[in-house]
């Protein structure tokens, strides 16, 4: 991929995969989904996380599993805030670069 | 190194980090170790790279790196410029892609200086701060040898060999009707006049433009995969993009393509890991040769102030001794006096054996407190010195 993805679009991203998981969903996991979208590598997502967490967005809470503690995160109504604001924006930027793209003209 | 040591080395690097954000990263990096099971351990340990990376991108992130703009994140993650000392990969990379070029036997237009040059000067390079882009423009580099035209962003990153040779040995050369940007195929046609194969094992263009155009993503796609992991043939099998090796192999440009993507990769690998290792051995030689040399000056220094220590915790002792000798014996004579002698003597010399008794228990709480809380403060402030210390001598490599 030869385009980067800056810190708001990857916190968008883990918000996103995140999102989608009602009962949330742990580390290994997001960055397994992440992976789907975008290259990232394993390092990545846990200062995204801790961020996202500090700010608010998500929460976190353990799970008993397999004799251990799995830590899960699940979005939080400001989180799906932030989300929405994300989403509109993308589609704004996307639309706006996919029209540059294919040679139409911008308004 | 295995999971244990990696666990244990990134505990101490993050010695100097708040307690709870050790904790949290610990058991995040724990359990993400455990959730992903032991037959993936391997692959997690190389894509993150070495503790020393994970424990800097934990402390950026927390504000806790001095200087200003030491990284960035990108999609490979948090990229520090620091670890882009390890780019010695030019030196490493240089033979085993003059060699695939003698390889090959096709004395191509690009002078040694005109592909090195390549990399560095594509725009799109010079943004990207991390290494795994080198790596994988240099990785390109070594299949596309010669191609000087690469002066485009594009190119440089997304080719980088595979991707073209997976397209061009199925479709054998036919990149060069491909929509055509006349810049690239101005750069191959000469390559492409000496074998057919030749052409498809270089088709770097027609690689690009089926990326781009189609759903081709794969050549992006195993571009930072490989970038990512480090190593290019576990970057793409673990991507499962194992599928470009096949044509790569089978397609007969695996007498060139082979022995450069393999053989310059792994060099490349184990040359930095000793770069990095020899560069810490010779820092910690270095420190060992400076305190030898200075010697004569700190070991007095130390034992000019061990002495003074010593001396003074001495003089305190018996100091406190001599007071509660002193206070005794004045207070026994005193009530002696007072029974046999004068009674105001008496009366006066057991007051001041008294003071002096009080005087002596004064200076034992003293020697206690400075046992209990000096000393203790003492090692604590030695400790965190010695930490600081190497813990930024850790940074700095």
């Amino acid at each position: 991929m030869v385009f980067n993805t800056g810190a708001a679009l990857l916190d968008a991203i883990v918000l996103a995969v995140v999102c989608k998981e009602e009962e949330g969903t742990y580390g290994y996991k997001i960055t397994q989904d992440v992976r789907k979208a975008i290259e990232v590598s394993e390092s990545t997502l846990y200062p995204v996380l801790r961020r996202l967490q500090k700010d608010g967005c998500l929460e976190v809470y353990d799970v008993e599993c397999g004799g251990r503690n799995r830590r899960y995160y699940k979005i939080t109504a400001e989180g799906l805030a932030q989300l929405n604001l994300y989403r509109s924006e993308w589609v704004n930027y996307s639309s706006k670069i996919t029209l540059l793209f294919s040679g139409g003209e911008l308004a | 190194m295995s999971r244990e040591d990696f666990m244990r080395q990134l505990e101490m690097l993050l010695a100097d980090v708040p307690q709870e954000e050790k904790q949290e990263a610990l058991s995040y990096y724990q359990s993400y170790f455990e959730d992903a099971g032991t037959e993936n351990e391997a692959r997690i340990l190389r894509e993150l790279d070495s503790p020393q990376k994970v424990a800097a991108t934990i402390k950026a992130d927390l504000g806790m790196e001095a200087g200003e703009s030491v990284g960035e994140y990108t999609e490979h993650g948090f990229m520090d410029s620091r670890f882009q000392d390890r780019q010695e990969i030019k030196v490493a990379v240089e033979p085993s892609r003059e060699q695939a070029g003698k390889a090959q036997g096709a004395e191509e237009k690009g002078k040694p200086g005109a592909y090195q040059r390549e990399g560095e000067t594509s725009g799109y390079q010079n943004q990207g701060t991390y290494r795994q882009e080198e790596e994988a423009s240099s990785y390109q580099n070594q299949d596309t040898y010669g191609q000087e035209e690469e002066a485009s962003s594009y190119q440089d990153q997304s080719t980088y060999g595979q991707g073209g040779e997976a397209f061009g040995s199925q479709e054998q050369g036919g990149y060069r009707q491909g929509e055509g940007n006349s810049n690239y195929q101005r750069g191959y046609r000469p390559e492409g006049n000496g074998s057919d194969r030749d052409a498809s094992g270089q088709g770097e263009s027609a690689g690009y433009q089926q990326g781009n155009g189609t759903g081709g993503n794969n050549g992006y796609r195993s571009a930072s995969g490989y970038a990512e992991s480090g190593g290019y043939q576990e970057g793409s099998r673990s991507r499962g993009d194992g599928s470009y090796w096949e044509p790569f192999g089978n397609g007969g440009s695996g007498d060139y393509g082979d022995p450069s993507g393999t053989g310059g990769n792994t060099s490349y690998g184990n040359r930095s890991r000793s770069t990095y290792n020899g560069s810490q051995l010779g820092k910690v030689l270095l420190l060992v040769a400076i305190a030898v040399l200075t010697s004569p000056a700190w070991l007095g220094l130390l034992g000019g102030v061990g002495g003074l220590v010593i001396g003074l915790a001495v003089t305190a002792v018996c100091l406190t001794g001599a007071f509660f000798i002193v206070g005794g014996v004045l207070f026994g004579v005193g009530i002696g006096q007072m029974a046999t002698g004068s009674l105001a003597i008496g009366f006066a010399l057991s007051g001041v054996g008294m003071l002096t008794l009080a005087l002596a228990i004064l200076c034992t709480l003293f020697c206690v407190w400075v046992c209990g809380k000096l000393f203790p403060w003492f090692l604590r402030a030695v400790r965190g010195l010695w930490r600081g210390f190497f813990s930024r001598k850790e940074q700095r490599l």
